[in-house]
């Protein structure tokens, strides 16, 4: 794998949203799944600079949206993982998942 | 911003946001705060929701403002042209930014102000008394020669005989030359006037490298006994009393009532010693049958010219074999006694080292204080403007080019403040040596010159440049994330660290500065308030000489001072009057071997003392207590027996525990001066001298023709003295009275030294103190103002306001902690080195420690204290809407 294509963990978390979110994935969202799953503070900013570094990457692909037909609907701008971004996070996440194959580390979650 | 409910985020967390954000996310990352803002405000309310903007903005503010900085890497960034333009554009950019927000530079200009100008003129007088050579051509060749007595100190004088062998056998000496002072009366004007002479002989001119302005120097032939009397007038005595009359050399004038042919006048820039302000110099001659050709008289004053090549220790370890020669070859006079030089500079003004030594180390913290001050407020600047560096950064401004910025920023108030401390400096020199008079011994000598000006210059780049190290640095490790943090209420650990440090310094060297001070004042007020061994109080003596001219035999020398005495006793308020030739803290020293008769004559170790030539009553007008026996009466006389009395000191030395009264000794070529009584011992010419063994005379038994005055009355001392001007001068309009003082004037002048050293330490003490106030303040306050939030919090949670206060003045105390630790080290390290100055108190003083470490305490907590009210009154709510 080409230098560059290591993800960072919270990349990591950040695909990971984003193959669970689907077509709803955007800042707010994003943060709210990794925070109620992961149990990890994630800051829109972090994540929007995540999702910024991945597109840079080409593991995901942005969308703008136009703002929301509702009373004070606003842009957004939407995150879809790419097939590179999957093959990555698969990649990295497996590689993980080696390593710490039969290791004990203890019961606390 | 508005949205449908009304709610509004907090406006600068907003602005943070906007700030950090790449311009094109910037919209999106808007809206998603705002989707979760309006979210909780409905949930949780307002406040809360406000609460998780700011702390949701400021987490957001380092990735966001990384990514933003990454992004403008990638950008081509827009080339400018380096060099001086831009450097000049700095400049320019600093002097705009000062006049927008002027209280930083300010600050920085009036603390290099006053740290240069203090600087300045510490380094004026040091460099003007201690490092500059006399003002003499080969001055640094000369050394006086004085007397190791047996006790080991040094007598400032020599004997004659022992003058004449050491100037024949010391070949590293080039000349030697004697002299003596000897104030003479002038009658020119309507008033006899006193007039400082200086009898010398005609080597005088060559070790001085004196020039005639007019005529000639003194020469050998002068000194010849019946010679013509002589003298030459010093440039500004001739300009004074003869208004530059050209004419006068050649012609005579009366001195002491006897015609005197000036034969010369001295250049203006002639350099006189011993005293600073000479009038005239006559020819110093010896009579043949004088005591002043006793070897062990030590009463000549001595200087000599080392030869070229010729060391202090060459020419010591000389001095030191004729001396010993001498001393076995008249072992009677001259047992124990042996010579000693020292350079003539050292003889001025003093020690020199030790006190450089103290003066470099006290500017150099004061220095450091100034600049940790200064390098506080440059750092605070650059933090409440890390966002525009983050923003010169990700625009493509290089660290290089931001730190250049900083620099400047720094030198141009340090610039300013170095030239405004310059403007000063000569007027606290002026101070000085208006203050101090005496403790400066070469005051006229004292001015901001060449080498001053260097020094300050590089001063103030050190400065300048010691003080931007901290954000120099920062600004090198300018990662965005650190820096757009700035708003993070918790504090950025650099800067916590950065003020850390300076507070530290500050109360350590504080401390190290206040310490000595107060050591040294110690000292002073120790030495002040110890007895000299007699009653000062309400005593004036003053100085009259009797010229053999007008009072061939010492019975008429006496019978006018019986008149003198005589008529100072009706003044009104008079107690006492009597007179004496040793006078404490006045003059100094005639010192001589006698026999004690009990053991007979001991050679080399017969016992020595002072000699004090005294009048009856004189113990009284001193206010010197009798122990044993009794004092001089009228009847002492020279047809009666003859008698002495001792100091304690020297009857202890003599006679150990047995009753020294009624023993007899020989002095003076006479036996049997019978021991009648016993005085106390008094200090001679220091307070922290030890005291001396003294043999006190009748002077009707010995007679002098120089003597002091000393008058004991409870009348003011001014109109004590104009009396006795006004009835000495009834008496005989041609004597005149000198060196006029009452004995507690004599004595604070004796503390010259010890005072200018207490001041100066004070000073630059207090000063530091003054420095470290503005500096702590300035610390607490920011960080006050960088907690306001977190206070806010807090007291929105229920902490009193008292609580809010007490933590911002314990977290004060906790840092400043620190810094009373390494001040406790090196207040200790500067009382060691102080220790050479100390009297009475010890270089590790607890109490006069606890005592300092106890004032910083109370300071920091004081200047804690005003920030910490203002804490106090943060109402919450604004606290948290806004900075």
């Amino acid at each position: 794998m080409p230098k560059g294509h290591f993800l960072g963990d919270f990349e990591m978390l950040v695909l990971a949203a984003l193959v669970r979110l689907g077509d709803d994935a955007y800042a707010v969202t994003i943060k709210h799944d990794i925070e109620r799953r992961a149990k990890r503070p994630a800051s829109l900013g972090a994540i929007h600079a995540g999702i910024g570094r991945l597109s840079d990457k080409g593991f995901v692909a942005l969308r703008m949206s136009d703002p929301l037909p509702v009373q004070g609907g606003r842009a957004r701008k939407y995150a879809r993982i790419t097939a590179a971004g999957r093959r990555a996070l698969r990649e990295s996440t497996s590689a993980v998942a080696r390593m710490i194959e039969g290791l004990e580390l203890g019961t606390r979650s | 911003m508005t949205n449908a409910r009304g709610f509004n985020p907090p406006r600068l967390a907003v602005r943070l946001l906007s700030i950090v954000s790449p311009a094109e996310d910037r919209p999106y990352v808007l809206a998603d705060f705002n989707v979760e803002f309006e979210d909780r405000a409905n949930r949780s309310g307002l406040a809360a929701a406000r609460v998780w903007y700011w702390r949701e903005a400021l987490r957001s503010a380092t990735p966001l403002a990384a990514r933003r900085a990454h992004l403008a890497r990638m950008r081509p960034t827009v080339g400018t042209p380096g060099g001086w333009n831009e450097a000049f554009g700095d400049v320019r950019y600093a002097l705009r930014l000062s006049r927008r927000s002027p209280l930083a530079p300010l600050a920085i200009v009036a603390t290099m102000t006053l740290g240069i100008a203090a600087t300045a003129a510490v380094f004026a007088a040091a460099n003007g008394v201690l490092l500059r050579p006399l003002p003499f051509p080969e001055s640094e060749r000369v050394v006086r020669l004085g007397t190791v007595v047996p006790n080991g100190n040094v007598a400032p004088t020599v004997a004659y005989p022992d003058a004449l062998d050491y100037r024949r056998l010391v070949h590293e000496f080039s000349a030697l030359t004697l002299f003596s002072r000897n104030d003479v009366t002038l009658q020119h004007g309507p008033d006899p006037e006193n007039v400082r002479a200086l009898e010398v002989d005609e080597s005088y001119g060559r070790v001085f490298s004196l020039k005639p302005a007019l005529g000639r120097l003194l020469v050998a032939s002068d000194s010849v006994l019946g010679a013509q009397r002589v003298a030459v007038l010093s440039y500004g005595f001739w300009m004074r009393e003869f208004g530059g009359d050209r004419s006068l050399v050649g012609r005579t004038i009366r001195l002491d009532d006897e015609p005197v042919t000036v034969v010369g006048v001295l250049s203006p820039d002639a350099y006189v010693f011993p005293r600073e302000s000479v009038d005239l110099l006559t020819p110093l001659a010896v009579p043949p049958h004088s005591y002043m050709k006793n070897r062990g008289a030590l009463w000549a004053g001595a200087a000599a010219k080392l030869r070229p090549a010729v060391s202090e220790e060459m020419a010591q370890r000389a001095v030191a074999s004729v001396g010993d020669m001498l001393s076995h070859e008249y072992p009677v006079s001259n047992h124990g006694l042996s010579g000693r030089i020292r350079p003539l500079r050292e003889v001025v003004v003093g020690s020199v080292r030790p006190m450089l030594e103290l003066l470099a180390a006290a500017i150099v913290a004061v220095l450091l204080i100034a600049c940790v001050n200064v390098a506080n407020l440059i750092l605070g600047r650059a933090q409440a403007r890390s966002r525009e560096f983050a923003v010169r950064s990700a625009l493509g401004g290089s660290p290089a080019r931001v730190r250049r910025q900083v620099l400047i920023e720094a030198l141009v108030p340090a610039v300013i403040g170095s030239v405004l401390g310059l403007v000063l400096a000569p007027v606290l020199v002026h101070l000085l040596v208006a203050v101090y008079p005496d403790a400066l011994p070469r005051a006229d000598e004292i001015g901001i010159g060449a080498p001053v000006v260097l020094f300050v210059m590089a001063a103030t780049i050190a400065a300048a440049a010691l003080s931007c190290i901290p954000t120099a640095r920062r600004v090198t490790r300018f990662d965005l994330s650190g820096d757009l943090r700035a708003g993070n209420g918790s504090g950025m650990r650099g800067e916590r660290r950065a003020s850390r440090v300076l507070v530290t310094t500050q109360v350590a060297m504080s401390l190290a500065l206040l310490f000595s001070a107060s050591l040294l004042g110690e000292t002073l007020w120790r030495l002040d308030q110890s007895r000299p061994g007699f009653d000062s109080h309400r005593t004036v003596a003053f100085h009259v000489y009797v010229p053999a001219s007008r009072y061939r035999t010492v019975a008429e020398a006496n019978g006018y001072y019986d008149r003198v005495l005589d008529a100072v006793r009706t003044i009104p308020g008079v107690n006492v009057a009597s007179t004496t030739t040793l006078l404490p803290f006045g003059n100094c020293c005639n010192f001589d071997t006698f026999v004690q008769e009990d053991l007979g004559d001991q050679g080399p170790k017969n016992p020595q003392a002072f000699i004090s030539v005294d009048g009856p009553g004189f113990e009284r007008a001193l206010g010197i207590p009798l122990l044993r026996g009794r004092s001089f009466t009228a009847q002492d006389d020279s047809a009666s027996a003859r008698v002495v009395m001792l100091n304690a000191a020297a009857a202890k030395a003599m006679y150990g525990i047995r009753d020294p009264i009624g023993q007899l000794i020989s002095w003076n070529g006479q036996p049997h001066w019978r021991v009648v009584g016993v005085l106390a011992s008094t200090h001679l010419m220091e307070l922290s001298d030890e005291q001396k063994p003294v043999l006190y005379v009748p002077e009707a038994q010995a007679g002098r023709r120089s003597r002091y005055v000393v008058v004991r009355g409870d009348a003011p001392a001014n109109d004590v003295i104009a009396a006795a001007r006004a009835r000495l001068r009834a008496i005989d309009p041609t004597i005149a009275l000198t060196d006029i003082a009452t004995m507690d004037e004599r004595i604070a002048s004796s503390l010259g030294a010890e005072r200018f050293r207490a001041v100066l330490m004070a000073t630059l003490g207090a000063l530091a103190l003054a420095l470290a106030i503005v500096g702590i303040y300035g610390v607490v306050a920011y960080s006050v103002s960088r907690r306001t939030r977190e206070i806010g919090i807090r007291m929105a949670l229920g902490e009193a306001s008292h609580e809010v206060r007490l933590r911002v003045v314990t977290d004060a105390l906790r840092v400043a902690s620190a810094g009373l630790v390494l001040g406790f080290g090196l207040a200790l390290l500067g009382g060691k080195w102080l220790s050479s100055f100390l009297v009475g108190v010890s270089p590790n003083d607890g109490r006069l420690l606890a005592a300092t470490v106890a004032l910083l305490v109370v300071v920091v907590a004081a200047t804690a204290y005003g920030p910490a009210r203002r804490a106090a009154k943060v109402d919450p709510m604004t606290a948290l809407r806004g900075d």
